[in-house]
Order: structure tokens, then sequence, then C-alpha cells
């Protein structure tokens, strides 16, 4: 097309033409909400979607997916109905080769604060290893625990417990 | 108790643990607590127990200021004795002599109201310097035993009474009062942060250590009150930290590593911590300088909690290599690790008593926790507590008295018992929701 003076009309088309696509990509990240990583963990992007680009983007969009995986009570080992959520968390991971992730580790409230600390690093460690055997680079990886501290679930019941015997996977 | 010519003493605990098991093995009457089948764990009876009564006068003074703080200093003196459970401070409203009487006291008087000890004195207050004056007397002697001569600003009026507190305790039982030791603790000024917080032994005079809006635990003081050691995830991970007594700069001691807790050898110059090496948590001893440590710890079992002998030379700590946490021994150089705990499935929390004779631990029952002692072999198990969820105990400086932390119901607060079982105290002043208590020795 050459650089000829556009028509009034034909301007407008061009106009719309660049327009909408952009709109479509600014408003696709509010339609979900991103998880806000916890306090402390380092320097996760927060917040929408919208008009991110570039490895920010990469982040929300991960984060989106990635998804928490469970555990037994007083156990560190990935339970096999567990494999089937870090497969696919992995395949998001290596979706997004300049995203990093940290495995963060929790237990629920019972046992001592002390013991759960370890407890917590222990299933950090379980879902890391996990996904670099899966072929994650172990670099893209660090771990922490909360132990006790950061419930999703402040309840007293099982109910409560199983939920927040966990690992959760931030993007950063 | 005979009215020789010795001094009065007050029931040792030694007496009332013997009195204890001879009613245990006497007899099982209906109604008793005694659970006869929990694997040898033995279930304390509260024994009967006779308190020492002492008549504690407000002190006299020359101006209306100074017999109000007369007064405020007598109402500490009998709150700190009684927090003992072994003193019974008599009521005021039943004492028949003129406080101002303190030669030529008729002893008479007071043994009518039975009285076993008695203590008068006098403050003079000049210009916010007050000078305090207090005599002790034995009532069955009919005589002064104890002069003693305080002085300090007019503030400082609440140190001066557990001072004196601490010489009535001494002379009557021969052992440390624990009325200048403090109490550190964590808690939760706001939501999802944890803070380090310190207060008297009793619970007053609340001071919060850290404010950096994160996750602060686990403080444990010197051995000489010196210094307080604490984890904190103010880097994002949790860390070890120590402070002074200024309660001010706090430095971490390897500030890129990453450890669960630490505490302080007898001397002050080691911390044993536990810490997560090679992906697993384990057992190190690190110079106070943070600069050299040891290992002590190879296993893949999570390795955790260490606290000291009185005398430095063993560590206690927490290993699940059999499966589950159990308490576990070792000489200070790592060596002669072996299992203590050998009854429950979960136990944790293990701390040496500063006399040497007793652990005091938190074992897991039916889902909760209770607090247990057992001697330095893991025989003799007794059981202190039995509702609530009772966790973190520590042990008073003079190991005649235990502060852990307990839930009941909705609520978590700091508790204190007896050695023996008996004298089951609320700290009413510490914040709720306070958790991980330690002990201090004597702040001097």
């Amino acid at each position: 097309m050459t650089m000829t003076r556009a028509r009034g009309w034909q301007g407008w088309i061009v106009l719309a033409l660049v327009l909408i696509p952009l709109l479509a990509v600014g408003t696709a990240g509010c339609h979900k909400k991103p998880k806000q990583p916890i306090e402390g963990t380092g320097t996760g992007i927060t917040g929408g979607g919208e008009g991110l680009t570039g490895r920010a983007a990469h982040v929300s969009e991960a984060q989106n997916q990635l998804q928490t995986v469970y555990f037994e009570y007083d156990r560190f080992d990935i339970r096999s109905d567990q494999q089937e959520t870090l497969r696919q968390n992995a395949k998001v991971i290596q979706a997004y080769p300049d995203v990093n992730i940290q495995v963060q580790g929790h237990c629920d409230e019972r046992g001592s604060e002390e013991y759960n600390l370890a407890l917590g690093d222990k299933r950090a460690r379980a879902g890391k290893d996990f996904l670099v055997d899966l072929g994650i680079s172990p670099d893209r990886l660090s771990t922490i625990s909360f132990g006790e501290e950061r419930p999703v679930d402040p309840g007293h019941d099982e109910t409560a417990w199983a939920k927040n015997r966990r690992d959760e996977f931030v993007a950063q | 108790m005979t009215h020789t010519g010795r001094r009065p003493s007050v029931p040792s605990p030694c007496t009332h643990v013997a009195f204890a098991l001879a009613v245990l093995l006497s007899c099982f009457l209906p109604g008793l607590p005694i659970d006869a089948h929990a694997q040898g764990r033995t279930l304390v009876v509260t024994p009967f127990e006779r308190k020492f009564k002492i008549a504690i006068q407000p002190l006299v003074g020359d101006t209306a200021d100074a017999m109000a703080l007369g007064k405020q200093i007598a109402d500490v003196v009998s709150r700190d004795l009684d927090f003992t459970g072994i003193f019974q401070p008599l009521n005021p409203a039943s004492f028949l002599e003129d406080p101002r009487q303190v030669e030529n006291v008729d002893f008479q008087t007071w043994r009518s109201i039975g009285a076993e000890a008695l203590v008068k004195g006098s403050v003079v207050d000049t210009d916010g310097r007050i000078a305090v004056e207090a005599r002790i007397f034995d009532v069955y002697k009919g005589q002064r035993v104890v002069g003693k001569r305080y002085s300090g600003d007019a503030r400082d009026w609440r140190q001066i009474a557990h001072k004196l507190a601490n010489e009535i305790f001494k002379y009557f039982t021969g052992d440390d009062g624990v009325f200048d030791s403090q109490i550190a603790f964590a808690g939760k000024p706001t939501r999802g942060a944890k803070e380090i917080f310190v207060a008297d032994f009793d619970g007053s005079n609340v001071t919060q250590v850290t404010r950096n809006a994160s996750i602060n635990n686990f403080p444990k003081w010197s051995r000489d009150g010196s210094r307080l050691c604490f984890t904190s995830f103010k880097r994002g991970h949790p860390t070890l930290y120590l402070i002074g007594r200024g309660m001010r700069g706090a430095r971490a001691l390897r500030p890129s590593s990453v450890i669960y807790q630490g505490s302080w050898s007898p001397k002050g110059d080691l911390l044993a911590v536990a810490g997560l090496v090679g992906g697993n948590s384990e057992i190190l001893l690190l110079s106070s300088g943070g600069l050299s440590f040891t290992r002590l710890t190879s296993h893949p079992a999570i390795d955790t909690a260490p606290t000291w002998s009185p005398d430095g030379s063993k560590i206690l700590f927490v290993s699940d290599r059999s499966g589950s946490p159990q308490i576990y021994v070792m000489n200070a150089d790592g060596s002669g690790q072996h299992r203590l705990s050998f009854q429950g499935s979960y136990n944790v929390h293990p701390v040496w008593s500063p006399k040497g004779d007793r652990i005091v631990y938190a074992g897991m029952v039916g889902g909760r926790f209770d607090i247990f002692t057992m001697k330095p072999d893991g025989s003799n198990v007794v059981q202190l507590t039995s509702s609530g969820n009772n966790e973190y105990p520590s042990w008073a400086p003079n190991g005649r008295q235990i502060t852990f932390q307990s839930g009941r119901g909705a609520r978590t607060g700091i508790y204190v018992i007896n050695a023996n079982g008996t004298n089951l105290r609320r700290i009413a002043s510490a914040p709720e929701g306070a958790t991980a208590p330690d002990w201090s020795g004597h702040i001097p």
C-alpha cells in the first residue's frame, strides 16, 4: 500500500484495525484475578494484566496458571493424586522461560512451630525436586518455608488443615 | 512444721512430690485424676499443700506520697510471693498492730492471726528519690532476722519491691527468687505480623522489641540476660538475629543462611541452632560472632529445637529419625546422640532445668499437647497439665516454676505452673495471643 493521502473513511478503518487488537490485548488480563505473592518473598509482580508487557506479563500469566499442591499430615512426599498438578505446573514453567518460581512450603497448625518450619522446607524441596525431575532447571526454582505461619484457612478442623498443608508456586 | 530453734522453712518441692507419690501409691480413690493405664506416665495429684503464711504490712511514710508508695511496695511484694504458690500473704484487714511499730513488735498478736513471718518498713521520699528500709521478722522465733535498705528514684519503686521480695524468698527457702527476671515472647500486634516482646516475669511492663511487620519468633535469652536471639523472616527467609539489652539494632548472625531457631550456650559464647543444610534441618554450633560453625547432626531426618544442659556439656534436640518427633540428647560436640523420650508419639520443646535434675517438654496427647517433665535419662515421666493445648515450656531461673503457652478454647496465653504441677496461673497482662515464652535469668 503506498502512503498516499488516505481518504477520510479509510483512515478511520486503519485506525480501527490498529486500535481494536490493542484494546483486546489490554483488557485480556482484566478478566482473571492474579494471585498476590505472599509478603516478604521477593519482588514478584502483582496487579492486573492490563498494559503489562514482556516479562511482567509472563509473570502474571504464569501465576494465573500455577496451582497449589497438597500434602498428607506430617508428610512431605508428593502424593500420587498431586503429581498431575505438578506436571501441569511444569508445563506452565516451561512455557515462560523468563520467569522464576519460588516454591513455598506450608503446614497446618498442629504440631510444634519449630518442627513445622523444617517440615515446610521439606515440602517445598519435594515440590522443587519433582519439577527438576521433569526438566525444569534448578536455577529457576527457589524454596522457602513459612511453617504454620501463613494458613489460607484459619479454621481448626481437618477441612481447614488439609487446605493449609501445601506448596504454593509463586512466579517471580 | 515444728517450732524448734531453727528458722521455719517452706516445704521443699521434693516433699510435695514425695507426698504426691505416696498418695498415688496408697490409693486409687474414685474421682482422683489418675490415669493408671497411660503407659507409665504419672499425672501428678495436687498434694495437700500448706503455704507459708506471711504478713506484709504497708511500709510507712512521712508524707502522703510516701505512704502511698509504701502501700504499693507492700502490694507488689505480696503479689510476688503469692505468685510462687508457696507463700500465703495474709489479708491486711486482719492486722492488729500499727505498721509504725517497728521496734518491740508484739509477736503474740501476729501469732494469733497465724502469721509465721512478718515484714515491716518505711519509705522516705525526698524530691523524687526514695530511701526504703525493710525489716523481716521470724514470728515464731520472735525476732528480726533481716534488715535491708534500698534507695533509688521514686519511679523505680517497683524494682525495689521486687528486690525486697527476692530477699524474703531467699531467706525462707534458700533459693533465689525470680522477681527480677523477665519473659520474652512472640505476640501479634497486627494481623499477619508476629513481633518479639519482653515483659517482667509477671507480665507487667510489656515492651515491643521488633517492629518490622514480618514474622518474628522463638526469642531466647542468654543466661546472663544481656542478649536475646530470635528468628525473623524480615529478609524474606528465616534467619537468626541477636539483640542486646538496649533492645535496639538487632543484627543477623549469618544473614544469608536459613536458620529456624537457636539457643545460647550457658557461657554465651556459642549458639546451638537448627539450620537448613543440604536441604534438611540439622543442628549446628555457631560462634556468637557468626563466623565459624560446626555441624553436629548429619541425618536425613528433621533435627531441630536444640537447647543446652546447664553445665554446657550436652545438647537436647528434637528429631524425627525414628519416624515422628522425639527428644534426643547428645554431647556438645555432637557425639553420643541417643533418644530420651519413649512415651507418646510426638514429643518436642525439650528444656533442661537450671537445677539440672529435670527436663521439661511438650508431648502430644490425643491431638493436643501437655507439659511433662522427666529425668535427664528419660525416666520418671511426670505430666503437669491435662487440658488446653500446652506448648513451648521454659524454666524459671530457680527451676521451681515453668512458663508455657496455652491455648484454651479460642484464646492463647502465657501461663505459669510450679514444677510439681501445682499453682497453675495465667499471666493476665501478657497480650492475648502471646506465644513462645522464654524466661530469663536474673536481670541485674
